[in-house]
């Protein structure tokens, strides 16, 4: 009873306080435009008939067969021969169609629709003659088949300016066995790519936690190099490395016909990349588990192995699904890697971005639907099953320093292990600023600095752009993620949960489906208006940019939030500081730090960005990683790792100079308070 | 005597200045601007958009996409076009665009002849401006060491000499894939060319996902053969590849157009003529071939690349490629395709 009151006394003091409303309704109207309604969008369009669509490919299924001059006179190839041209009249939208052909096809149209209802021979005698001529023809057109075909031009001709509501997309797609194998395919990839990932991020961090060693340096190298480069990198490298003319494969061992096209060479892609953010996941929760409990379990005579798997793995177990879940996430949403060297293997992600051009706008929507829904599964799962079980944090922050194992038994093998992987991703990194410098890949090893004035030499639009764009995607983030994590935090309201969820969820959302619902939502503005035309401005590049990075700034930043106690923010609203005050004075002092790391890693994340913006780029805004792209397509690596180089670069520079500004402001509050207190 | 002078310079003057108003006014619309989505490579489509910036002081910005995302992209935007000029890139895509509306007319084009009618076969939707064919690009160097000769016919392609040495385009993402098992159909028919494709694929390293991409992946020693435009093949060897040569199959072949279009309903239609003017010009042609885009030009007057000679000295055998039926069952030879290749014999949709 009293906490209803006191709730509803949060609530009216909210009300009361404009500032904190606007700032609600601010995140809202964000959450709203950029991540419901794009999602929105795409979902209505995937249930939605087009029957325009439908006469084209209803009609070209007759149209296809026919090569044979004596069945064009037939009115089943007259009927889908003007079906198909006022399907294509009536899409050219309503100001410029020309209704007085479209009323003399209509004509033509019914009249055949008459004849054909009225004399079932003319079916027979046309299927007669078409089956005749295709002899070779796999599949046959039978009777029910072309009734049907025809029965759906009628449908879709007399409703063709309305739109009603269907699962046709949904039946033809999950009857459709490519696609299924696709889908298979990303489920494969994703459960393998997650586990592996997991693992290897385990070792590294229970050596990292547990074990004596010197290799913290590497470790901490390897957790950095997934950020500040470009998804691909690690593609590239394998193709020069390992590939037919790799410098290992064939340069090295002799290796004739090395083949790394396929799931085995993502496979090995993906692990690489993910496996350092399961490293620093389970580090972290690593480092909160108490040693005490370990200890006691070792004192009481339980073996090593024993406390590992008795005390340490089921305290470890949520956390251990999260990292599974986190990779396979990734992994399902990673587009990049499968183009570049899936071969013949292909992902939902890769496949819905090269099969857009082969399907109707509604198909497509549908593929990012059913990728949209695998992610969202997986999400779901970790955030509401996984997280509710968490068990390490019971235990509360560790009390002690860990003694560390020194046992040779354990060190040796676990730190050779780690060296051998360490080495190999630094090794496949390194490649890329090697790669830069080799005159002529594959022909020419000699040392050139040209590529890099090649890179230079061209327009530099694309930096530029993308500096811009990152830098100013960097700023809003940060400042929207502190002001979420604090609503989220610090006030009570009606739609918390939403602002909550919408939020993070957008970390499960894949970067081609972000890519093409903004697009689709925005390209003749906001519902279609012809208000907030987004689509080949700035704007909506930067969009995708903020919702892609606001969970990662946001999470930070709660956690952060979630250490201050209420108490000292409480004090100041006793002394008379309104809101506004108490948050600038406060508590974005203490969140300062999340705040300089959203900044940096929404700098790194959208700068590397790939997915998300291919479909988003127009001539106004370019982008580095579609013309790397480019480049590696043409075959030109030394190119593409000039850019890549330089990217790396940029990007750990802008990384280096954060944590010098970041310190600095550290160093001189503590000398501000230090000499406050003498 | 001055006076008369200067009577008739002046004179002269008008006239000239009369004369040129008979041609094309290239600065009438000075000071605007253009967007140009550009389908080919993107050396060759930025030295053009500086070259008809520079004469016509028109404000030109462009991006490069594959073919078949400068068609999605039109699609995507057809209510709203962000780009007013396609230019570039292979000519399935320009087809189907046409077939569904997406490209504007233009009928009352300036252009000089073409060199063949089969570059004007798009008009008034789309225009010819190159052209080019389809062969075997082959690392010689590979091909030496594991002992083989170049394939000469596509029947070539199917020997078990060379397995794991060749990668074609994947006709279900690439115009060049469709136009390749195109060609075996129209040649061979069908089922004599699914089996071909079928004997070919043990030997197939992997099919590659953009057209550019084979002969890309033989520069690089990732392929011995590539089944591709010979022209793409030629820029790599002008590169400093001299290990590639080319093989064009003596049972046949086809060749493609490259074209260029203005996008229906497009915010600039008056500079888009222009450009499309400009782009059939002999002088905006021959900025290719200066830029490593080696193909075939198609305008009377338009030099074609000294490296192309080769090509023709080769004796091309080109068959009569229907495009139009390409296009129109571009969905049937992909299923067909699929269902061929892979082993456990996927159904066709329909």
């Amino acid at each position: 009873m009293a906490s209803t009151k006191s709730r509803q006394l949060e609530r009216k003091k909210l009300l009361a306080d404009p500032v904190m409303m606007f700032a609600i309704i601010l995140v809202m109207a964000f959450l709203l435009l950029f991540v419901v309604y794009p999602l929105f969008t795409i979902l209505t369009q995937s249930f939605e008939t087009d029957y325009p669509n439908t006469l084209i490919s209803q009609s070209q299924r007759i149209t296809s067969r026919v090569r044979d001059g004596a069945l064009k006179d037939s009115p089943f190839y007259r009927l889908a021969n003007n079906c198909n041209a006022y399907a294509t009249e009536f899409k050219k939208g309503a100001e410029r169609r020309d209704t007085i052909r479209m009323a003399e096809l209509g004509e033509l149209i019914e009249t055949d629709f008459a004849l054909i209802h009225e004399d079932r021979a003319l079916t027979e005698h046309f299927l007669s003659l078409l089956n005749a001529s295709f002899s070779e023809d796999a599949t046959p057109l039978g009777e029910n088949a072309l009734l049907d075909i025809v029965n759906q031009l009628k449908v879709a001709y007399e409703n063709i300016g309305e739109t009603h509501f269907t699962l046709e997309v949904y039946l033809s797609l999950f009857t459709n066995r490519r696609f299924l194998k696709v889908v298979g395919n990303t489920l494969l990839l994703g459960a393998i790519s997650g586990l592996c990932s997991t693992l290897i991020g385990f070792l590294f961090a229970y050596v990292d936690t547990y074990v004596r060693t010197r290799m913290r340096g590497i470790f901490k190298v390897i957790s950095m190099l997934p950020i500040v480069s470009p998804p691909f990198v690690l593609s590239l490298s394998m193709i020069m490395i390992f590939g037919r003319k790799g410098l290992i494969t064939y340069h090295l061992l002799g290796i004739k016909n090395a083949n790394i096209y396929g799931m085995h060479g993502i496979l090995i892609v993906q692990i690489l990349t993910f496996f350092p953010v399961a490293y620093l996941m389970l580090k972290g929760l690593l480092g909160n588990i108490d040693p005490s409990l370990e200890e006691s379990a070792r004192n009481m005579g339980a073996s090593r192995w024993r406390v590992f798997r008795d005390v340490t793995l089921p305290l470890l177990l949520p956390g251990l699904g999260n990292a599974f879940l986190v990779s396979f996430i990734e992994s399902v949403a990673d587009f990049t890697n499968p183009i570049m060297i899936g071969g013949d293997f292909n992902t939902l992600a890769a496949y819905i971005y090269m099969q857009i051009s082969n399907f109707d706008t509604r198909s497509s929507s549908g593929m990012a639907v059913i990728l949209l829904t695998i992610s969202m599964v997986l999400f779901v799962i970790m955030k509401y099953v996984l997280e509710r079980r968490s068990v390490a944090t019971l235990t509360g922050k560790a009390s002690r320093m860990r003694m560390q194992i020194e046992d040779a038994s354990v060190r040796i093998p676990t730190t050779l292990l780690c060296s051998l992987v360490g080495v190999f991703v630094i090794a496949m990194y390194a490649m890329v600023p090697v790669g830069a410098c080799f005159k002529l890949w594959g022909k020419d090893f000699s040392f050139t600095l040209r590529h890099f004035a090649n890179v230079f030499g061209r327009d530099t639009k694309p930096f530029v752009d993308s500096l811009y764009l990152s830098l100013t995607a960097a700023v809003i983030t940060s400042v929207l993620s502190m002001i979420i994590a604090y609503l989220i935090v610090k006030k009570r309201f009606l739609g918390k949960r939403f602002m909550e969820f919408s939020t993070m969820f957008a970390m499960a959302v894949p970067g081609t489906v972000l890519g093409i619902s903004l697009l689709r939502g925005y390209i003749t503005g906001i519902f279609r208006s012809g208000f907030m035309v987004l689509v080949g401005t700035s704007a909506i590049i930067i969009i995708a940019f903020v919702v892609r990075s606001l969970p990662i700034g946001t999470r930070s930043a709660v956690a952060a939030l979630n250490q201050i106690d209420k108490s000292i923010e409480e004090s100041a609203y006793d002394l008379g500081a309104g809101s506004v005050k108490v948050f600038t004075s406060v508590t974005l002092p203490l969140i300062s730090d999340s705040f300089f790391s959203s900044l940096v890693s929404t700098f790194a994340r959208s700068i590397t960005a790939t997915s998300a913006v291919i479909f988003l780029i127009s001539a106004r805004f370019q982008l580095i990683t579609p013309q790397i792209m480019t480049v590696v397509d043409r075959g030109q690596y030394s190119i593409a790792c000039a850019y890549a180089t330089l990217m790396m670069f940029i990007v750990y520079f802008a990384i280096a100079l954060m944590n010098i500004l970041v310190n600095s402001m550290k160093r001189s509050r503590r000398v501000k308070e230090l000499k406050a207190e003498a | 005597m001055k006076k008369l002078l200067v009577l008739t310079l002046a004179l002269l003057m008008a006239l000239s200045c009369f004369a040129a108003a008979e041609e094309i006014d290239w600065r009438a619309c000075e000071g605007s601007e253009l967007m140009v989505y550009v389908g080919c490579d993107e050396e060759h489509g930025a030295a053009v958009v500086r070259a008809f910036e520079e004469k016509t002081g028109i404000k030109t910005s462009y991006i490069r996409l594959s073919g078949n995302d400068c068609y999605t992209r039109i699609l995507e935007e057809r209510e709203n076009p962000q780009a007013d000029i396609w230019y570039g890139g292979t000519w399935d895509p320009y087809i189907a665009a046409a077939n569904e509306g997406l490209l504007a007319k233009y009928e009352d084009s300036k252009h000089a002849p073409y060199k063949s009618p089969n570059y004007g076969v798009g008009e008034p939707y789309w225009f010819g401006i190159y052209s080019g064919y389809i062969g075997f690009i082959c690392d010689m160097d590979a091909l030496e060491e594991a002992g083989v000769e170049p394939p000469t016919c596509w029947a070539d392609l199917s020997k078990p000499e060379y397995k794991d040495m060749i990668v074609m385009a994947n006709p279900g993402a690439t115009g060049t894939g469709v136009m390749t098992a195109s060609i075996l159909f129209q040649l061979y028919g069908e089922e004599k060319a699914l089996e071909m494709f079928a004997a070919m694929d043990p030997n197939v390293i992997t099919y590659v996902k953009t057209g550019s991409g084979t002969s890309a992946m033989v520069s690089t020693g990732e392929a011995a053969v590539g089944v591709g435009f010979l022209h793409t093949g030629l820029m790599y060897i002008d590169e400093g590849y001299e290990n590639i040569e080319l093989f064009a199959p003596s049972d046949g072949t086809g060749y493609e157009v490259g074209g260029t279009a203005i996008i229906e309903g497009c915010k600039h239609p008056e500079e888009a003529k222009l450009f499309i003017e400009f782009a059939l010009t002999p002088e905006c042609q021959e900025i290719g071939q200066t830029v490593g885009a080696l193909q075939f030009l198609t305008i009377e007057g338009a030099k074609d690349p000294e490296s192309a000679q080769a090509l023709v000295d080769m004796g091309i055998n080109l068959i009569d490629y229907d495009s139009t039926w390409t296009g129109a069952n571009k969905n049937h030879i992909i299923d067909a395709w699929t269902s061929s290749i892979n082993t456990d014999k996927i159904q066709p949709k329909d």
